[in-house]
C-alpha cells in the first residue's frame, strides 16, 4: 500500500480505451448512417393483363423531386424478362407514379404473376419491391404482346453516393439492430467459455480464486444473454409480428439461460464454500458442454424463422453488406470487451466480499 | 457408479415394461421397431447418466429435490426434442427425410453426458 493519496494517477489499461472507443463508434456510425431509399407500398396490387396500370409508389428515405426526368422504373418476372414503364412523374419527396402496359401473354404460364418493381433514378440509385404487383391473366391473349417483355432490359442502373445501410424490406431501420442484438449472443457465449475454462482451471487446481473468477463471467455472461433475448424480441416484435413466437432459436436461448440461472440458484443453496466451488465447478463444464447442441445444432435442423436456421441465410451478402462489416466486427469486438471488463470488476468486487467476510 | 447401472437398469426395465404393456393393451404402432428399441436404450443410458450426475450434485445441497428438477430439466430439453423426434420418426408420424441425422446428433449427445458424467462423477462425489 502506497502512502500517496494526493493525486492517484489515473491509469487504463490500452484494451479498455479501445472498447470505449469501439462502442462510441457503434453507436454513433450505427444510429446516424442513414438507410438507401427504399421502397414501402405500392398500390394497386393487384392488376389484369393486358391493360394499362398506373402503379401509386411511396418510397422511404427517397427524393424523387430531385432531378426528376431521370427517374426509369420496370416491372420484373425474371432476370431480364421486363416492362419499362411508359411513363414516370414525381409528386414529391416519397410518392411517385409510373404507367406501364402489362403485356396480355406471359413467356411463362402460371395462375398469377408476382412482379418486382426495379426504379432507378440517376443520384438516389436503384431501389426494389419484390412481388409488389400480382397479375391475374387477361381474357384474350393477344401473343404479339410475348415481344414486349424482351424489348429492354434493366441498364445503366446507378449507385448512390456516400455510405448507407442497405434497405431490406422486411427489416427497414432495424436492420441497425444487427449491431447489437448479434454481438451480444457473441460476447455471452465466449463469456460462458471463459468461465468453463476457469471452471477447468479450479477443477485442476483447486484454489478458491478460478471459482470466484469463473462465476463473475457467469454473471456478466447471464446479463448478455438476457439483453440478448430482449433485443431479440424487440426485433422479432417489429419484424416477425410477435415479442415470442415460440420459435425454436428463442426457445433454446430461454433454456439456456435457465441452465445458468439454476447454477446461481445452485450455488445459493450451499453453504460451504468449497462444497459450492467444487460443485459450480462440475456443473459449469457439463452445462457449457450441453450448450453447443442445444444452440447451435439443434436451432438448424428444424424449421425457424430466425436466419442461419432451417435453410434461412445468416449474415450473407445481402443482409450484411460491406458497409455493415465495418460496423458489426468493431461490434462484435467492442462488445466483448466491455464484458470482459464488467467481469473483471465483478471478480474484484467478489474478492473483495470473500476477504472482508471471511 | 453402481447408482448410474442401477439406474441404467431400472429405466431399461421401465422401457421394456412400457413397451410391452402398451401393445398388449393398446395395440404396437411402432412401424419402426428397431429404430423404437435402439432410441429408447439410447435414451436410458443418456438420462440415466445426466440425472445421477445432477441428483450428485443436488444432493450436497438443502432442498435436494426440488434442485434435481431445476438444474436437469433445462439440461435434458437438448436430448428429450431428439428423442422425441426420433420416436416420431419410429411411430411413423411425421415423415423424416433424415434421420440418421437425429441418430447421429442424439448419440453424439449421449457420448458428451457419458463422457463428462465419468470424469466429473469422482470429483462431485468427494466431500
Amino acid at each position: 500500500m502506497e502512502e500517496s493519496t494526493g493525486n492517484v494517477k489515473f491509469r487504463l489499461a490500452p484494451w479498455k480505451w479501445a472498447a470505449m472507443i469501439l462502442l462510441v463508434y457503434v453507436f454513433v456510425a450505427g444510429w446516424i448512417v442513414p438507410l438507401n431509399p427504399g421502397i414501402i407500398e405500392v398500390s394497386p396490387d393487384k392488376a389484369t393483363a393486358g391493360e394499362m396500370v398506373v402503379l401509386n409508389i411511396t418510397g422511404y428515405n427517397s427524393s424523387y423531386v430531385s432531378d426528376a426526368s431521370s427517374h426509369r422504373a420496370w416491372l420484373r418476372l425474371t432476370g431480364d424478362t421486363v416492362i419499362e414503364a411508359r411513363h414516370v412523374q414525381a409528386w414529391d419527396d416519397r410518392h411517385l407514379t409510373a404507367s406501364f402496359y402489362i403485356p396480355s401473354v406471359f413467356p411463362v404460364r402460371q395462375d398469377a404473376y408476382p412482379l418486382t418493381l426495379v426504379i432507378d433514378h440517376g443520384t438516389e440509385g436503384t431501389s426494389l419491391l419484390p412481388n409488389a404487383i400480382f397479375i391475374t391473366p387477361a381474357q384474350e391473349q393477344d401473343t404479339a404482346d410475348l415481344k414486349l417483355w424482351f424489348q429492354q432490359k434493366i441498364t445503366d442502373v446507378h449507385k448512390k453516393a456516400g455510405i448507407q445501410y442497405p434497405f431490406r424490406n422486411i427489416l427497414s431501420e432495424t436492420i441497425r439492430n444487427t449491431y447489437f442484438h448479434v454481438p451480444m449472443w457473441f460476447a455471452m457465449i465466449i463469456l460462458f467459455g471463459i468461465s468453463a475454462w476457469y471452471s477447468l482451471q479450479y477443477y485442476r487446481k483447486g484454489q478458491i480464486d478460478f471459482d470466484t473468477k469463473s462465476v463473475a463471467f457467469i454473471k456478466v455472461g447471464i446479463i448478455f444473454g438476457l439483453l440478448g433475448l430482449v433485443t431479440g424480441m424487440l426485433w422479432a416484435k417489429n419484424t416477425w409480428n410477435a415479442y415470442w413466437s415460440w420459435d425454436v432459436k428463442q426457445n433454446m436461448s430461454a433454456i439456456c439461460l435457465l441452465i445458468y440461472a439454476a447454477l446461481m440458484v445452485m450455488r445459493s443453496s450451499v453453504e460451504d464454500d468449497m462444497q459450492k466451488a467444487r460443485l459450480t465447478a462440475g456443473y459449469n463444464m457439463f452445462a457449457f458442454v450441453l450448450l453447443i447442441p442445444l444452440l447451435f445444432i439443434i436451432p438448424r435442423m428444424t424449421d425457424s424463422l430466425h436466419p442461419g436456421n432451417g435453410g434461412n441465410p445468416a449474415l450473407s451478402g445481402e443482409d450484411l453488406d460491406n458497409t455493415m462489416r465495418m460496423v458489426f466486427y468493431p461490434a462484435v469486438i467492442g462488445f466483448f470487451l466491455l464484458g470482459l471488463w464488467i467481469s473483471e470488476l465483478v471478480y474484484r468486487t467478489d474478492r473483495l466480499k470473500r476477504s472482508l467476510w471471511s | 457408479m453402481a447408482k448410474v447401472i442401477y439406474n441404467l437398469l431400472l429405466l431399461v426395465f421401465i422401457f421394456v415394461v412400457l413397451w410391452s404393456v402398451m401393445g398388449i393393451m393398446a395395440g404396437d404402432h411402432m412401424i419402426r421397431k428397431g429404430w423404437f428399441l435402439t432410441t429408447g436404450l439410447l435414451a436410458s443410458v443418456g438420462i440415466s447418466f445426466l440425472l445421477t450426475l445432477i441428483t450428485s450434485i443436488a444432493i450436497k445441497t438443502q432442498q435436494n429435490a426440488s434442485l434435481t428438477a431445476v438444474m436437469g430439466l433445462p439440461l435434458m430439453i437438448p436430448m428429450l426434442i431428439n428423442i422425441l423426434r426420433l420416436t416420431a420418426y419410429a411411430s411413423g408420424t411425421t415423415p423424416d427425410n433424415n434421420p440418421w441425422n437425429e441418430m447421429t446428433l442424439l448419440t453424439s449427445i449421449i457420448t458428451l453426458v457419458t463422457g463428462l458424467s465419468l470424469w466429473l462423477f469422482p470429483y462431485l462425489w468427494r466431500s
